[in-house]
C-alpha cells in the first residue's frame, strides 16, 4: 500500500464529478481526498485525487478513469519530482 | 435554418440510417411521437413494456451490427429500461436510449414523472448525458451514435427535457464528430503482436480462447483462418461460441462453469493461452489462482481496463479483435500441434458432452433436433439451464448465430431480443429458446409479435422450476427447493397437475399459435407446422423432465479441474 496522487483533466460538464465519484463508489475503491478546480480553459476542469492503494489496484483505477468518455487525461503525480515539475508549470 | 427540436430529432435518425425505432409514448415524448406520426421512413415498434423495448433494440443491434434505438418517456418509462441498458452494457451492444424528461425549470422539483435517469444509469452505460441547450441537440445525438458504436460498443442514454425538444433552434445535423476525450484505438501494437506470435510458436501446447469480442468486431472468418493457419485448437466462452464453426476439427468446446471436460482440461494443461475478446469472467476462470497454471497468457481486448484485471497476463494487446487477428495471421505460420491435439481428442473421447440421464424428454435431444431441422437461423436464448444446454449442444457456423445475455444473465431477455432480431433480419428464421420462468418475465410481447406479424418460433422448456437455481439447491443445498418451484402456492397444492399459465391457451388468446409437445415425434410435427407460419409467432411448450441438470459443472469458486461430471450423482 502506498500513497498516490492523481491529476485528472476533465470536461467541465454537469455530472462529471458524480461520474468520477460514482466510479470510485461503484467499484469499491477508497479515496483520501478529492478537489476540483478550474483551468485556464473554461471548458476543462482539473481534479486532484489522493488515495492509498497497492500497485495492481492503482493500475486498474487509472485504466477505469481513462475509460470515462469525459476524462481528457489522467496524470500520475505520485512521484514527488513530478509534483514539483507540475508546480513549476 | 431554424427548426423545432422534434424535427431535428427525426432528421438525425434519418441521417444515422435508423430504419427501426423501439418506442413507448408518454407525456414527455408526446411531441416526438407526433413528429414520428408524420413520417414514413422509420418503422416505429410499440412494445408492451419498456423493459422488453430495450431488449428488442438489443436483439436488433446484436443481429445486424447497427445501433439499436429506443425512445421512452420520463420517470417510470426511463426506469423500466435500466435492466436492458445494463444487459447491453455487459455484452457490449451499441444502443442509444432517448428518454423524455420534465421541463428544465422543473428538474430537481420532484415533478410528476421526474427521475434522474442520467444519474441512475451512470454506472451501467458507456456514456449518459442530458441535453439542456437546444442548439447542442444535433451534436449530442451525433456523439451518442458515435460513442455507442465505436471502440468497445455500449449503451448511451440521452435525456431530453420536453421544453428543450419543443424549442426552435439550429437545424443542422453535424456530419462528423470530434471528441477530444474519446479517441478509440483499433490498431494493435506490432511489437506486442510479434511477441505473441513468438510465444505461440515456441509453445508445445498452445490454445486459442475465443470471446464475444470476435462477434462484436465481425472477425469470425479471420479467426477461423488464424486457427487453420497455426493449427492451434480453439475453446470458446458462451459469448464467443460460433467464432469458428462448431463442427470444425480444431474446435473443442466451451470452457468454464458448464464447459466441456476437454476444454477445461485443455486450459489446465496448455502452456500458451491466447485470449481474444474475452474479459476472463469468473464464470470461465473458476478459481482464478488455479486458472491455466502452466500457461503464459496473451490477452487481446479493446478495453484496457479488462487486461490483467481478473487474470494476470504476460502479453497484453489493446486492440480491436479484427485488427489484432489480421496482424497475428501476418506474423504466424504453421505449428506442429499434432501431439497436443491427440491429447485433447483423448479427453473428448473420455468425457464427451452427453445428455444427463434423464427420465423424460431430454433437452439435448431437443437441441439436436433443432440442429437437424434448421440449417440457417438466429437462435436467441433466455437465461438459465436451457441457455447452458443451448450453449453446449447448438451447432453454429456462418449461417447459424446465437444471441444470449452472457454478462448480466438477464431473465426475460430472450423473447423480446428474438423479436428485435427478426425485425433486423426479416428473411432469416429466428428461434427463441426460453425456460418457463424467464418467458413469463416478458410474455406480454406476444401482443407486439402478433400485431407486427413477426413469425418467430418460441420454444419453452417447461420443467416447472427455476431450473438453474433448483440445480444449485439439488447439488449444494440438500434439495431444499426454496422459491424455485413454479407450481407452489395453495392453488398448486390442490391441483398439482395444472401448470399456471396454460401456455397454449395463453398463446391462442394473443392469436398466436400454441402447441404443447411431450416427445421428439411431437416436436418434429410441431416444427413442421411452425415453419409454415409466415405471419404469426408459434409458441411450442416442451414439457421436459423436472430434475434434469446441466453437466458438467464447476461450482462457483472451484478450480476448472474440479468438474462434476455426473458419474458420481
Amino acid at each position: 500500500m502506498k500513497k498516490r496522487l492523481l491529476c485528472l483533466y476533465v470536461e467541465n460538464n454537469v455530472g462529471v464529478l458524480a461520474k468520477i465519484a460514482g466510479l470510485f463508489a461503484g467499484k469499491n475503491y477508497n479515496l483520501d481526498s478529492l478537489t476540483v478546480g478550474p483551468t485556464n480553459d473554461i471548458t476543462i476542469s482539473i481534479m486532484t485525487i489522493s488515495l492509498t492503494s497497492g500497485d495492481e489496484l492503482f493500475e486498474q483505477i487509472k485504466k477505469q478513469l481513462n475509460r470515462c468518455v469525459e476524462v481528457i487525461k489522467v496524470e500520475d503525480l505520485t512521484d514527488p519530482e513530478a509534483v514539483t515539475e507540475d508546480d513549476k508549470l | 435554418m431554424r427548426i423545432k427540436g422534434t424535427e431535428l430529432f427525426i432528421k438525425a435518425l434519418r441521417e444515422e440510417n435508423v430504419d427501426t425505432l423501439f418506442a413507448y409514448p408518454g407525456a414527455a415524448v408526446i411531441t416526438l411521437f407526433d413528429e414520428l406520426y408524420k413520417q414514413k421512413d422509420i418503422r416505429v415498434i410499440l412494445p408492451r413494456h419498456e423493459q422488453a423495448l430495450v431488449h428488442e433494440a438489443d436483439g436488433f443491434a446484436r443481429s445486424t451490427g447497427k445501433v439499436g434505438v429506443c425512445l421512452v418517456t420520463s420517470g417510470p418509462g426511463a426506469t423500466n429500461i435500466v435492466t436492458g441498458i445494463a444487459t447491453a452494457n455487459y455484452d457490449s451492444v451499441p444502443i442509444v436510449c432517448f428518454c423524455g424528461q420534465v421541463r428544465r425549470d422543473l428538474i430537481g422539483n420532484d415533478a410528476f414523472q421526474e427521475v434522474d435517469i442520467v444519474g441512475i444509469t451512470r454506472g451501467i452505460t458507456k456514456h449518459s448525458m442530458m441535453v439542456t441547450d437546444r442548439n447542442q441537440l444535433g451534436r449530442a445525438i451525433k456523439e451518442a451514435f458515435y460513442i455507442a458504436s465505436t471502440g468497445k460498443p455500449g449503451p448511451v442514454v440521452v435525456d431530453l427535457p420536453v421544453d428543450m425538444i419543443n424549442e426552435m433552434g439550429d437545424g443542422q445535423y453535424p456530419k462528423d464528430v470530434q471528441i477530444r476525450s474519446y479517441r478509440p484505438n483499433k490498431a494493435a501494437h506490432i511489437g506486442q503482436i510479434k511477441r505473441a506470435a513468438a510465444l505461440l510458436r515456441e509453445a508445445e501446447k498452445p490454445l486459442l480462447l475465443a470471446g464475444g469480442g470476435i462477434h462484436v468486431s465481425g472477425s469470425e472468418a479471420e479467426f477461423t483462418q488464424l486457427a487453420e493457419q497455426t493449427r492451434i485448437p480453439v475453446i470458446s466462452t458462451v459469448m464467443g461460441k460460433g467464432s469458428i464453426p462448431t463442427s470444425h476439427p480444431l474446435y473443442i468446446g466451451n470452457l468454464g462453469m458448464h464447459g466441456c471436460f476437454a476444454a477445461n482440461r485443455a486450459v489446465m494443461e496448455c502452456d500458451a493461452l491466447c485470449s481474444i475478446g474475452s474479459r476472463f469472467n469468473d464464470r470461465i476462470t473458476g478459481r482464478v489462482d488455479q486458472f491455466a497454471p502452466k500457461a503464459k497468457i496473451i490477452h487481446i481486448d479493446i478495453d484496457t481496463a479488462s487486461i490483467s484485471r481478473n487474470v494476470k497476463v504476460d502479453i497484453p494487446i489493446v486492440a480491436d479483435a479484427l485488427h489484432a487477428i489480421i496482424e497475428l495471421i501476418n506474423y504466424t505460420g504453421e505449428h506442429n500441434t499434432a501431439d497436443w491435439r491427440k491429447e485433447i481428442e483423448a479427453w473428448q473421447r473420455e468425457y464427451p458432452l452427453k445428455a444427463a440421464k434423464s427420465k423424460g424428454f431430454s433437452s439435448a435431444r431437443i437441441i439436436e433436433l433443432m440442429n437437424r431441422t434448421f440449417t440457417e437461423c438466429i437462435v436467441v436464448t433466455d437465461v438459465g439451464q436451457h441457455q447452458m444446454w443451448t450453449a453446449q449442444y447448438l451447432e453454429l457456423n456462418e449461417k447459424k448465430k446465437l444471441l444470449t445475455s452472457g454478462g448480466l444473465g438477464t431473465m426475460g431477455y430472450g423473447f423480446p431480443a428474438a423479436i428485435g432480431a427478426k425485425l433486423g433480419n426479416p428473411k432469416k428464421r429466428v428461434i427463441c429458446i426460453a425456460g418457463d420462468g424467464g418467458i413469463q418475465m416478458n410474455i406480454q410481447e406476444l401482443a407486439t409479435a402478433v400485431l407486427e406479424e413477426i413469425p418467430i418460433i418460441i420454444l419453452i422448456f417447461n420443467n416447472c422450476y427455476l431450473g438453474m437455481v433448483r440445480q444449485w439447491q439439488q447439488l449444494m443445498y440438500d434439495r431444499r427447493y426454496a422459491g424455485t418451484n413454479l407450481r407452489s402456492g395453495n392453488y398448486g397444492r390442490n391441483k398439482p397437475e395444472q401448470y399456471i399459465p396454460d401456455f397454449v391457451k395463453l398463446a391462442e388468446s394473443y392469436n398466436a399459435v400454441g402447441l404443447r409437445v411431450f416427445n421428439e415425434n411431437e416436436l418434429i410435427t410441431a416444427f413442421e407446422a411452425a415453419q409454415k407460419e409466415e405471419k404469426r409467432p408459434v409458441v411450442i411448450e416442451c414439457v421436459i423432465d423436472s430434475e434434469e441438470i446441466v453437466l458438467p459443472m464447476v461450482k462457483a469458486g472451484c478450480s476448472l479441474n474440479e468438474m462434476i461430471l455426473g458419474d458420481e450423482l
